[in-house]
């Protein structure tokens, strides 16, 4: 901006000097000067910002970054639950089959969780099975966090407890949040 | 059906131990590091829930070492880098045996689980055991251009899921670990004299 101004003013100065030339050659110089002074302001803003940069780099980014790992991390275990929500640990294998498959889950892992052996399904550990199926299917940086989320809410449901529910903030029984709700998912 | 297939089965795994016994190989050139792998084309092991790249250093035996009947010296395992949440341990000892055109990279000894893998998405479970990854080596050239060799794995062991500080549903199942990414080859890189290829001869 400064630039432009000081050139219509070179132009200025030559157009209504009765010396020309010297205008001329004093609005050239002027338009140099101001073209070298904004160089110099540049760089010298230039410097101390990225010296402001370097001495934060270490900190803030680092906190910044932990905090949005937190929040991201707590939004893939909401989505986690809300996925799956309402269904038993083998409805949620079979539910994902498809996409962990598409995903790259081999066929024989897959077949542990959607044709478990009774020894399998009745493991305190199936829950986390069925979950990871699920987890196969979102994101990798996410996956962790997804699986937890799932995982809870369906080991909720084994243990024959009340599962909370999140929209209403009521607790319900599982009979009532069981199957019906396979629907919206 | 069964018993044929049993006796195949039989037949076979006394062949894959027969084989290397009387082969011979020797490796060149004598007494160079090498590494497994390059930026990029590291190998690569992986589950159905992560996988990992890893390193596999070595040293070629001096000679007369590295000419042998069955050349088998120890390796050096390293994590790489991992798929989000997922981790490999190496406990055991890794050799690695060269014949001819093939080789066997094992992990066994030491503690029980040679490997183990991890993933935080299934938590309290780990696949762990004693671990053989056999394949091909081919040879590089250093003229009229340089080309490094490479190994090309073919075949993987499985390892067992198990519980880990926990419950986990799958123990006592089995699964064979992928390996490779691309085009499957990995390099064999000379550390000590970059422009000569690690050979295997007979």
């Amino acid at each position: 901006m400064g630039e432009i101004e000081l050139t219509r003013q070179a132009r200025r100065t030559r157009e209504y000097s009765p010396f020309r030339q010297a205008g001329g050659i004093v609005g050239a110089a002027l338009v140099l000067t101001s073209v070298l002074a904004l160089a110099g302001c540049g760089s010298g803003d230039d410097g101390t910002t990225s010296t402001a940069d370097l001495t934060k780099s270490p900190e803030r980014p680092s906190a910044e970054r932990t905090q949005l790992a937190a929040i991201q991390g707590a939004a893939a275990r909401a989505k986690g639950r809300k996925a799956c929500e309402g269904m038993t640990p083998l409805e949620v294998a079979r539910h994902y089959q498809a996409a962990a498959r598409e995903a790259g889950v081999t066929k024989r892992f897959a077949q542990l969780a959607t044709e478990p052996s009774a020894k399998v399904q009745s493991s305190s550990g199936y829950p986390r099975l069925a979950a990871a199926i699920y987890a196969t299917t979102t994101p990798e940086k996410s996956r962790a966090a997804a699986a937890a989320g799932c995982a809870e809410v369906l080991a909720a449901d084994g243990e024959g407890g009340e599962v909370s529910s999140e929209r209403t903030g009521q607790t319900v029984p599982p009979s009532q949040g069981g199957a019906d709700q396979k629907g919206s998912n | 059906m069964k018993q044929k297939f049993a006796l195949l089965t039989i037949v076979g795994a006394l062949l894959a131990l027969a084989v290397p016994a009387v082969s011979s190989a020797s490796m060149y050139p004598a007494g160079a590091t090498f590494e497994v792998g390059s930026a990029g084309a590291q190998p690569t092991l992986g589950t159905s829930i992560g996988s990992c790249q890893i390193k596999v250093a070595g040293t070629v035996p001096k000679a007369p070492a590295n000419e042998a009947t069955s050349l088998l010296f120890a390796l050096t395992p390293a994590t790489s880098t991992c798929s989000s949440g997922a981790s490999i341990k190496f406990n055991g000892e890794w050799k690695l045996l060269a014949t001819n055109f093939s080789f066997q990279m094992a992990a066994s000894g030491g503690p029980s689980n040679a490997v183990e893998f991890r993933s935080t998405t299934l938590p309290n479970c780990k696949l762990a055991g004693n671990y053989v990854l056999g394949g091909l080596f081919h040879n590089g050239i250093s003229s009229p251009k340089s080309m490094k060799s490479a190994m090309q794995p073919t075949s993987s062991s499985s390892l067992t899921w198990a519980d880990d500080g926990g419950t986990c549903a799958i123990a006592g199942t089995k699964e064979t670990l992928t390996y490779g990414s691309g085009t499957g080859i990995w390099t064999v890189n000379n550390l000590t004299t970059p422009a000569t290829p690690i050979i295997v001869a007979n």
